[in-house]
């Protein structure tokens, strides 16, 4: 059997199923973290009529996606898929890498948070915020003004003993048509399922990277910026409204786990609340504005050893 | 010595060392990946090879360059070393243009034209990226009646003096702005070094003036600036490397990138150089790149290379091929480097006038920091010269054996 060797979210994956998504893995010969099988008719069907079931029980999620495939995880060490009715392959990808992709994290004990992570001289900056709230946009820019991007989408934040890192994921932004045409439509994107693909190239920072502030992005009308330092609560609650399909956590056998790691976040990483007006063309003068920020609230950020 | 003769003498890493000193645009990349490869296969040693990496400033280069060529067999610590550098690099980069966003946000205000020089936006310009380029410092050129307002902006925005000027007399103060040609500033946050310039080592102000002149005014991250003119910029660069005899390989990457992507015309350079006396840094540079990177010199140039004194083109290869940073080197082997260099100065800018080079031995801005004489006793610097300078030095020896001697006790 052809197997196809990836590296993501500090996770080596092998798969029977082509991912052109995942970045190649360079040491493919060891063995995988999680492997990836694609079968026909492997999966039994989940009750229910919504377009979207999905089934959470220690150690096994499972996923069933109308006309487009059934997916099962495993212990945190194994995906099947079972593409339906001649699904087209990159929409099985789609609910692949981002749902199930989702599921196998909190099954590993990596927190999700549905956000981009960018890599600056100040540590990771993770933005999360509401479904169009301009996080994939903001990445864009970010990536076009020399950043490197470590994930669009889901940021997998791990703990170490010296504090919290993010996971590199996936080394492409997924844009929809308005920030694409807001970011200057780059070149070497293309167009998948729903939304653009801007590749990043040498702007995807492919190592894990240390987690400085988590920022909650939030319009308001006025037209100057705010940048507020979050205490309290109010910290944990924000984290836990902007974990990625929060959702599958709760019956999962890391559940505890990950609940103290939400806390544990909100007390060791900064917890921002950026609200700002949404106006595209402002995102520049957004991103000064958060430079500033951060040059005069944290320290720049040593280098890490052994990436 | 023939370009045949030098680069086969180099270990097979320097070689290596000089492939990934640049990136080649498009059209000569299938070049610099057979450069790489064919370094690559006569099994360099590897430490050699990032210890030349450091010493070029090339680490996010190298490493990028290296990623180019996808076939590559590296070992596993090799490329962490690379990559480790190269992200420090990138880190260090974003934060010095950031930091330099905020020079010229406050210049803006103040309207203080102000001209970035190398750095990170010259990475942006080049290469597309920013964290490309190893800077040590940031750089930026004003006018220089625009120099105390500048000042007054810096210190505004947290950027402070490394020397304190509060003790130098209106005398000395005019004499440092005559005889040197930047300030130092460090800021107090990152510790990331400035150095606010009115002219450059081998300008009159006026010629610093004229660049000034001849900028575009340019627009970044919502900052308006002044962009040196293509050929400005070509002259500056080649000016710059053999001000310092070519010491490190990132120089003439950035110069061979500009030559192969076929940015600048040549001519009009070399025309431009022929007016201000500037002619051997461009022709000694063009020798370079066809030596170190086999990118052939306009052939309207060849007969000018071919007369270069062979002391430039020595000492540059020299330079660029020892494994010491020159500031590692003793006070003996530096007392004698500065020997060399007046030499290679006067050989390398045949123009500049008898005066200026005897000014330059004469008077030195240093002493006037050792030494605070009142303005009526400011003559006495002439005749105490030699004493100062033996000051200097033996100051500089003793500072340096108890170095030595900390280090040996640890």
């Amino acid at each position: 059997m052809i197997t196809n060797s990836y590296r993501a979210y500090g996770l080596s994956f092998v798969a029977d199923l082509v991912c052109p998504e995942l970045p190649p893995d360079p040491h493919s010969g060891r063995d995988a973290d999680v492997t990836i099988q694609s079968f026909t008719k492997a999966l039994r069907p989940l009750c229910g009529n919504e377009d979207y079931r999905f089934e959470v029980l220690p150690g096994i999620f499972r996923l069933d996606v109308s006309g487009v495939a059934r997916y099962c995880v495993r212990e945190a060490r194994t995906i099947v898929v079972e593409p339906l009715n001649q699904s087209l392959p990159a929409k099985v990808r789609l609910f692949l890498l981002g749902s199930t992709m989702g599921a196998l994290l909190y099954q590993r004990g990596l927190l999700p948070l549905h956000g981009c992570a960018i890599e600056t001289p100040f540590g990771t900056m993770i933005f999360v915020g509401a479904q169009g709230s301009g996080k994939s946009t903001l990445a864009a820019e970010f990536q076009r003004r020399g950043y490197r991007i470590l994930s669009d989408d889901i940021c997998a934040v791990q703990q170490i003993p010296a504090g919290f890192q993010v996971l590199p994921a996936l080394p492409h932004l997924r844009l929809c048509e308005d920030a694409y045409d807001r970011v200057g439509r780059p070149e070497g994107t293309r167009f998948d399922v729903d939304k653009f693909i801007v590749p990043l190239g040498e702007r995807y920072c492919p190592h894990p990277a240390r987690l400085t502030a988590v920022h909650v992005l939030s319009d308001h009308k006025s037209s100057e910026p705010r940048f507020e330092f979050l205490c309290g609560l109010d910290r944990v609650r924000l984290l836990f409204e902007n974990l990625y399909r929060p959702q599958f956590l709760k019956g999962q056998q890391t559940q505890a786990q990950l609940t103290r790691m939400v806390g544990s976040i909100a007390q060791q990483a900064a917890v921002v609340s950026v609200n700002r007006r949404r106006d595209a063309a402002r995102t520049s003068d957004l991103i000064r504005f958060l430079e500033d920020n951060w040059s005069q609230n944290f320290a720049p950020a040593a280098p890490m050893e052994n990436m | 010595m023939t370009s045949i003769e030098w680069i086969n003498e180099c270990s097979s890493a320097f070689r290596l060392m000089l492939a990934t000193s640049w990136l080649a645009p498009d059209g000569r990349r299938p070049e610099q990946k057979e450069a790489i490869r064919r370094a690559c296969s006569a099994g360099p040693d590897w430490d050699e090879y990032l210890c030349l990496v450091d010493r070029h400033r090339i680490p996010a280069m190298s490493w990028a360059s290296l990623k180019c060529v996808p076939d590559l067999c590296l070992q596993e610590n090799v490329v962490r070393e690379l990559r480790r550098r190269s992200d420090a690099c990138r880190m260090q980069s974003m934060l010095r243009l950031h930091l330099l966003a905020g020079v010229l946000r406050r210049f803006n205000r103040a309207s203080i034209p102000v001209m970035p020089l190398k750095g990170p936006l010259l990475s942006i310009e080049m290469y597309g990226d920013p964290g490309l380029r190893q800077s040590k410092d940031l750089d930026i050129l004003v006018r220089r009646e625009h120099v105390a307002a500048a000042q007054a902006c810096l210190e505004e925005t947290g950027w402070s003096r490394c020397e304190k000027s509060s003790i130098l007399t209106q005398r000395q103060l005019e004499f440092n702005m005559r005889h040197e040609h930047h300030t130092d500033y460090v800021h107090a946050r990152t510790d990331c070094e400035l150095e606010l310039h009115w002219r450059t080592v081998w300008e009159s102000p006026e010629e610093a003036g004229d660049h000034m002149d001849r900028s575009l005014t340019a627009e970044w991250q919502g900052c308006t600036y002044q962009a040196m003119d293509r050929i400005d910029l070509t002259l500056y660069l080649c000016n710059h490397g053999s001000n310092h005899a070519w010491f490190r390989a990132k120089w003439l990457g950035d110069l061979a990138r500009i030559h192969a992507a076929g940015s600048v015309d040549w001519m009009a350079a070399l025309t431009r150089a022929r007016q201000s006396g500037a002619e051997r840094p461009l022709l000694l540079c063009l020798r370079l790149l066809e030596d170190a990177y086999r990118i052939p010199a306009p052939s309207a140039a060849r007969n000018s290379i071919r007369a270069l004194p062979p002391v430039l083109i020595g000492k540059s290869i020299r330079e660029l091929i020892t494994l010491a940073e020159p500031c590692t080197r003793g006070s003996l082997a530096s007392l004698l480097d500065r020997f060399r260099n007046a030499r290679f100065s006067r050989r390398l800018w045949p123009a500049r006038s008898l005066w200026e080079s005897i000014a330059a031995v004469a008077l030195c801005p240093a002493d006037i920091k050792l030494l605070c004489l009142p303005d009526r006793l400011f003559w006495l610097y002439l005749p105490l010269r030699p004493f100062l300078w033996i000051w200097r030095r033996v100051r500089d020896f003793l500072r340096e054996s108890r170095v030595r001697a900390g280090g040996g006790g640890l």
